[in-house]
């Protein structure tokens, strides 16, 4: 009779790690707009993946010279860039899953990430 | 007991491991000016890695081969035009190109119109970074009456002549859709069944994403985000031509790069069209060329543009209105719920 409690006590301690996990998983990933990732993308590879929520500084030294990344409560942009047109840095801060600043010139690319994408590739 | 402890950790693992993608590759490059996104699914890395690799050679071909302003074959060809001289010994496929270019020149009315080169200059787009400028009305008129056209070039064999030596040509609206096309025979070839292809926006799609077709998005022109998607069926293309993407700004007003060849002014008011074409050879193409005429024509001559062009799916977004065919309209999935309330949408046959 011990061992049996024992033995429900431990099983029943994973099963409650196992829904807290799912419950957390579900909180963090489940979001069918706003990410929480920001994917860089950097002279055609990935530069990185950051966590939309904290509060960080990217700096890329390119082709054109130096393009900055900032990330702040949740969001992104591009806050300068080398180029003369600004169209990436003019568009503001990104948020919502699927969405892309993308500079051309200085070859930096920015994305929201969630968990499924709306879709495979965009049209623009 | 053991074995329920052993169902939550696999339990948990595949939870980790459903966030993953395992067979889908996908590589981001910069040709032609702009972003080429290539995704190919359910083949070996290996694979999948070679047909991209023969992709992007190809694009490069093209881009040394058809680039309107750094040195190419055009520049060249364009080079001899303006001197009056004939220009010899032509690909067959510039000269392939220049021929269908041609035709659907003719078709739209001459909307579509890549002689034009001269006012694409003027406004100041050769370059990959521009600066707004004040337009001189005199010499606007002067480059419109010039009346350049593909029409003017008489081709015998391999050489090039033009009868207007102010013909220039730009196939900024065709080049990106004939490499689509150009890329999806490549991958055919290497046994690629499935992938995206997407050059600056232009996409063509070859098979599907596993058991889905591949879903795309479209962009919101005032937006950083897409506005609505569509499935791309196997063998279809899409393409958009949007006064978001090379403008500037002058005195609050938007110049973007698609200028009328008519009036010789960058079109205002339309922010967007998008068309979508059924699978044929030159699908990429189509999906390229297609959307300016559509684009540049007036508001009440655009249904018959599109019946005369052959276009049965597109989509054009101006300030707070929304057409689209009915066909269209059964593809399409707005994104946001608030895109049908603050826009007035109309559906045509």
């Amino acid at each position: 009779m011990k061992l049996r409690s024992n033995f429900f006590l431990g099983d029943s301690l994973i099963i409650l790690v196992s829904l807290i996990f799912i419950i957390f998983a579900f909180k963090t990933f489940w979001h069918f707009e706003t990410g929480s990732v920001v994917q860089v993308n950097f002279q055609g590879k990935i530069y990185g993946n950051f966590s939309l929520f904290q509060d960080k500084k990217i700096s890329l030294v390119g082709k054109e010279g130096s393009s900055m990344i900032e990330i702040k409560d949740g969001r992104a942009r591009i806050k300068t860039a080398p180029c003369k047109n600004q169209y990436c840095v003019q568009q503001g801060w990104i948020n919502f899953t699927g969405q892309i600043l993308i500079c051309i010139p200085n070859e930096v690319s920015i994305e929201i990430l969630g968990k499924t994408k709306a879709y495979d590739s965009l049209n623009y | 007991m053991r074995f329920i402890k052993f169902f939550f950790i696999v339990l948990g693992f595949s939870f980790l491991q459903s966030c993953s993608n395992p067979s889908l590759y996908q590589s981001k490059h910069y040709v032609f000016g702009t972003i080429v996104d290539i995704s190919i699914y359910g083949e070996d890395e290996k694979k999948a890695e070679d047909a991209t690799k023969a992709v992007l050679q190809e694009f490069t071909r093209l881009h040394n081969s058809l680039h309107a302003w750094e040195k190419s074959d055009l520049t060249n060809l364009n080079e001899s035009i303006s001197k009056n001289k004939s220009y010899k010994n032509a690909s067959l496929e510039l000269i392939e190109i220049i021929k269908n270019a041609r035709e659907l020149e003719i078709a739209s009315n001459h909307l579509f119109n890549p002689a034009i080169g001269e006012l694409i200059d003027y406004w100041g787009f050769h370059q990959e970074e521009f600066n707004p400028m004040h337009p001189n009305q005199s010499k606007i008129k002067n480059l419109v009456e010039r009346g350049p056209s593909l029409d003017q070039l008489h081709i015998t064999g391999t050489t090039i002549k033009s009868s207007n030596p102010h013909v220039k040509i730009d196939l900024g609206g065709y080049a990106k859709g004939y490499a689509l096309d150009r890329a999806s025979k490549i991958l055919h070839k290497h046994h690629i069944k499935s992938a995206l292809i997407n050059i600056g926006g232009n996409i063509i799609a070859i098979g599907q994403h596993g058991n889905k077709p591949w879903r795309v998005g479209i962009q919101d022109p005032r937006g950083a985000q897409a506005i609505a998607k569509v499935d791309l069926l196997d063998g279809w293309a899409i393409g958009t031509s949007g006064d978001y993407q090379r403008y500037f700004m002058n005195d609050g007003k938007r110049y973007c790069h698609l200028i009328n060849p008519l009036t010789g002014y960058p079109v205002q008011g339309v922010y967007s069209a998008t068309v979508l074409i059924e699978p044929s050879q030159n699908a990429g193409t189509l999906s390229d060329v297609l959307s300016k005429p559509l684009f540049i024509s007036k508001k009440e001559d655009r249904k018959d543009m599109a019946k005369k062009l052959q276009i049965y799916h597109y989509l054009i977004i101006e300030d707070k209105h929304i057409s689209m065919t009915k066909t269209m309209a059964d593809k399409i999935q707005f994104l946001n719920p608030h895109t049908k309330k603050n826009n007035q949408i109309e559906i045509t046959l």
